[in-house]
């Protein structure tokens, strides 16, 4: 790469970065106060409406998880807004306090896209089970019914 | 410059909610199905119908990101090629601008800044991702919210320089020159007078909205007479191209669709009176 393209390779980054975040970028944050909100709101809206079910579950609170989701999480370099709708279901799940409805629909997607969900005895009988840091937040939902 | 066809009439974005109406209606006679829509080449047979009618299929990227200094998607261009070849397509297209910097994807195209140094990445990459197609590449001006601080050269003479030096075909889209327009102060006229419309591949014309002085190209809302006015302007200069409408949300109705048609075809027309009248 030569130092033309690693200049703009570097103001790109940034530019990006800055986007999603509070890093600072040649163009002034003011300025990108519009691409900003406008990014964010066509993912909210595109996650939103290839998932309806969720986004209806969790009704007027869905924008501020979305918002949550969104600042921890830039769009995903592969998979497109399949990947984004997908992301999205498993920081659901590691949420503390989701009806069980919504929990119930992230586990359908996050299994669609081939995370491996199995199945456990449980005080209220048969639950799904995840592997790693969401087995907690489906306990916690299962103890909380 | 290549001698390849440019289309002509009246085109609109393939879109599955409209697909009946596209189905229904001849007079639509090309039109643009975007690439990433279709990751694993597998396409609706509605298209190869709409191809055996005799419409044109223009394959569309929107995720090649050929300003992209860390390099382009060389997968999504041979996407493109392999639906340019399986349609018989005249050309397929793609924008100036970046969607993705190191691990980090925007989601969305953004503008380069218009330096010498942009101009020769850009440039670099699109003649590596013509040595992939079998078919030329027009190149669309995108819309932006922001401009980068510092420009060697106006958005005119960044992309005239960009088309000539690649010789590439130009796919105009006069809802983002509208849109620059309100949000960057630039001239539709004088981009308009200042771009090479002698490698114009066909036109693209679609919805926005304006929000606190701002104009969001939407693609959901019906055509803004003001962004006709620049088709108009258009049709002023040069002797019929096609023209393209894109609608990618809040689908019309049939008759709404058809309306919309019809105000694209009165601005296309008042263009070439006044050019006839000019001559």
């Amino acid at each position: 790469m030569n130092d033309d393209r690693k200049k703009l390779a570097r103001q790109q980054r940034d530019l990006v970065a800055a986007i999603f975040s509070t890093t600072t970028s040649e163009v002034p944050a003011s300025d990108l106060m519009h691409t900003t909100a406008t990014l964010k709101a066509k993912r909210r809206r595109e996650v939103s409406l290839s998932i309806p079910l969720i986004a209806e579950a969790l009704g007027t609170r869905f924008n501020s998880v979305f918002n949550l989701y969104i600042t921890a999480s830039p769009f995903p370099p592969n998979g497109g807004l399949a990947a984004d709708a997908a992301r999205f279901c498993n920081f659901l799940l590691t949420l503390p306090d989701l009806e069980r409805e919504v929990v119930l629909l992230a586990l359908v997607v996050c299994t669609r896209r081939g995370v491996p969900l199995r199945f456990a005895h449980s005080k209220v009988g048969l639950v799904g089970a995840f592997r790693g840091r969401t087995f907690s937040v489906w306990r916690n939902h299962v103890a909380r019914a | 410059l290549s001698t390849t066809k440019k289309v002509i009439g009246i085109g609109i974005g393939w879109r599955p909610e409209l697909a009946i109406a596209i189905d229904r209606d001849p007079s639509l006679q090309f039109i643009e199905i975007t690439a990433e829509h279709y990751p694993k080449g597998v396409v609706p047979p509605a298209l190869d119908r709409l191809v055996e009618q005799g419409r044109t299929i223009i394959p569309h990227g929107i995720s090649v990101s050929l300003g992209s200094a860390e390099g382009f998607d060389l997968a999504a261009v041979h996407r493109l090629n392999a639906l340019a070849r399986r349609f018989n397509s005249p050309f397929v297209s793609e924008h100036v601008a970046f969607v993705r910097a190191g691990d980090l994807e925007a989601g969305h195209l953004l503008p380069l800044p218009r330096t010498k140094a942009a101009m020769q990445v850009v440039i670099e990459n699109i003649q590596r991702a013509q040595e992939v197609l079998s078919v030329p590449l027009a190149l669309e001006n995108i819309s932006a919210l922001f401009a980068w601080p510092s420009a060697d050269f106006s958005d005119a003479e960044f992309l005239t320089e960009i088309l000539e030096r690649t010789n590439t075909r130009l796919l105009l889209d006069t809802s983002n020159v509208y849109a620059n327009a309100v949000n960057l102060g630039e001239n539709p006229s004088e981009f308009l007078d200042n771009i090479p419309l002698n490698r114009l591949a066909y036109v693209h014309v679609g919805g926005g909205f304006e929000k606190d002085g701002v104009y969001h190209d939407s693609h959901a809302h019906p055509v803004s007479d003001a962004a006709l006015s620049i088709v108009t302007a258009l049709c002023e200069r040069i002797e019929s191209p096609g023209v393209l409408l894109e609608r990618d949300d809040h689908f019309p109705s049939d008759a709404e669709l058809r309306e919309e048609l019809t105000r694209i075809r009165a601005a296309i027309g008042c263009g070439q009176a006044r050019r006839r009248g000019a001559a």
